[in-house]
């Protein structure tokens, strides 16, 4: 029992051992699961290993960053990486082994490599872009349709973020006047909480899908902010499957993260997003207005075809019609003069026939006048003739009156024995003036004679033979 | 006009002057059709420029009522 020791000797022989076995650094490779930095600036790790499959520890450092040496390492780190130093980073440092009789074993870190890291990352992020290959996911944002003129836009960031302000800066005071309708939708941007932030904040967006045309995810300054999260395997896959089309701005100067890779477009800066949607309506705008010019130059070019036409149409009618015309006039000059001819010939005719008809006129009276004055002529002659006859004949028939009268006077006539029979002083003519009884006188050449009517007979006149 | 404002789509406007266009290239539009198309091209034209710079109210009092948080 002479070799039993306290507790200290014992620590001391080890840190002795340790020391005489581990005198120069090594370069250890580790992940961070803990990280710490006191008030002084020294930084405490817990550096682990993990098996292969990566869900167990199969071993455990603790590790101690000297103020005076983080003070260089970290930024030297971080500009280098791109990314914060914490836990979750797998890196390759330069440690010695140091035993402390009070705190143990812990391992110094006096440099770090982050090539490595950098090469870890890559490798990560290359494993994602696989998975997301093979998954058939990567490019399916790329292959939405952006609406020709993305006006309403979804916007993911930080409410704070200068990008934030430079973004709506640029998209409301574009030249061209251009309206854009903008919605934040907060998410943190850095550090272990934006991955799932940003993916809520995709959920949020995604139940108001149609008011939108396109996401915008933007974050800004801070050069050596960490932009792991835009690695991660969750976001960019959330971004790929998205239903709108997805526009990153998130600044950075190295690759391009994999959410870039499956955004429908990258931009380098919020800025350049807010450009790119100006620039798609301007786009827009130009189409339009070459299309408008394009539309009145069709249109000139069919007018004046058509102007074209008449006039070719008008060319050719206008002789035709000028000579119909013509045509036209000269049969009616022709027919005027011909008109006139006949009306002038009627006319002359007319007064030839007039004329003829008073030459006529005046020589048939002439005619007419001197056959009257012949027959006047004439009947004077007669008349001298007859008048002289008619005193002869009457002459003549006197004398042969007067002869008559010796033989018609009564005297003569009773004196050749006729007599004249008388009934009451009335000249009896006929026997049936008297009757039987009746008294007569009959008157002779000399004296008279009274008779009394014994009978009458009725004999016919004597000199007309009637009864 | 004002309804047609908020229903023309971009896509739409390009399209229907895109098939204008066509019509007066092939010379299938007389006359009449011809200015009663050039007439609508710029309708179309004056809506969409309007619609490019005049704010929807709206759209933006949708946007406004989002809980976004």
């Amino acid at each position: 029992m002479d070799n039993k020791l306290t507790l200290l000797e014992l620590n001391q022989r080890i840190k002795e051992t340790l020391n005489r076995e581990f005198q120069s650094t090594y370069w250890v490779i580790a992940e961070i699961s803990e990280l710490k930095i006191n008030r002084k600036g020294h930084c405490y790790l817990d550096l682990v290993e993990k098996d292969e499959l990566g869900d167990r520890i199969v071993a455990k450092a603790k590790g101690i960053v000297w103020s005076y040496t983080f003070r260089m390492l970290k930024p030297y780190f971080e500009t280098t990486t791109g990314r914060e130093f914490k836990q979750g980073l797998k890196i390759m440092v330069n440690v010695s082994v140091e035993f402390h009789e009070l705190y143990g074993y812990s391992l110094y870190i006096h440099d770090i490599e982050p090539s490595y890291t950098l090469g870890e990352i890559a490798r990560r992020r290359l494993e994602v872009i696989k998975k997301l290959e093979d998954e058939g996911i990567i490019e399916m944002n790329k292959q939405l349709p952006l609406s020709q003129v993305p006006q309403k836009i979804a916007v993911i960031s930080s409410k704070t973020a200068a990008g934030y302000r430079d973004f709506i800066e640029q998209l409301n005071n574009n030249p061209y006047g251009y309206i854009f309708y903008s919605k934040l939708f907060p998410a943190y941007m850095q550090g272990d909480e934006a991955e799932d932030s940003i993916i809520k904040a995709l959920e949020k967006i995604y139940q108001y899908e149609d008011l939108f045309d396109a996401v915008a995810i933007i974050r800004g300054g801070g050069a050596h902010a960490d932009l792991g999260c835009f690695d991660q395997y969750h976001l960019a896959a959330n971004v790929a499957q998205f239903p709108l089309p997805v526009i990153t701005g998130i600044g950075h100067e190295k690759d391009e993260s994999v959410v870039d890779m499956t955004a429908h477009t990258k931009m380098k800066t919020p800025t350049a997003v807010a450009d790119f949607f100006v620039s798609k309506a301007y786009e827009y705008e130009e189409k339009l207005l070459g299309l408008r010019d394009v539309v009145v130059e069709r249109t000139n070019q069919y007018i004046n075809l058509e102007n074209q036409k008449l006039r070719n149409l008008y060319s050719q009618i206008y002789p035709n019609v000028k000579s119909i015309l013509e045509k036209s006039r000269n049969i009616l000059e022709i027919r005027k003069e011909k008109f006139l001819h006949i009306h002038r010939n009627f006319l002359n005719k007319k007064q030839q026939n007039l004329t003829a008809y008073s030459k006529k006129l005046v020589s048939s009276y002439e005619l007419s006048f001197q056959k009257n004055f012949h027959e006047l002529k004439n009947y004077e002659r007669n008349i001298g003739n007859l008048v002289r006859n008619y005193m002869k004949s009457q002459k003549k028939h006197m004398e042969n009156l007067a002869k008559a009268k010796e033989y018609l006077d009564p005297k003569n006539v009773l004196k050749r024995g006729f007599s004249i029979t008388q009934k009451d002083n009335q000249t009896v003519k006929s026997s049936r003036q008297v009757k039987k009884g009746d008294t007569i006188k009959t008157c002779l050449y000399e004296g008279k004679l009274v008779s009394q009517i014994d009978y009458t007979e009725k004999e016919e006149n004597i000199i007309t033979g009637k009864k | 006009m004002a309804k047609e404002k908020q229903q023309l789509k971009y896509g739409d406007a390009i399209e229907e002057i895109e098939k204008i266009l066509k019509q007066i290239e092939n010379e299938e539009l007389d006359v009449d059709d011809l200015t009663s198309k050039v007439k609508r091209v710029s309708e179309l034209l004056s809506l969409c420029k309007k619609k490019l710079r005049t704010t929807e109210e709206e759209v933006e009092n949708i946007l406004k009522d989002i809980e976004a948080e």
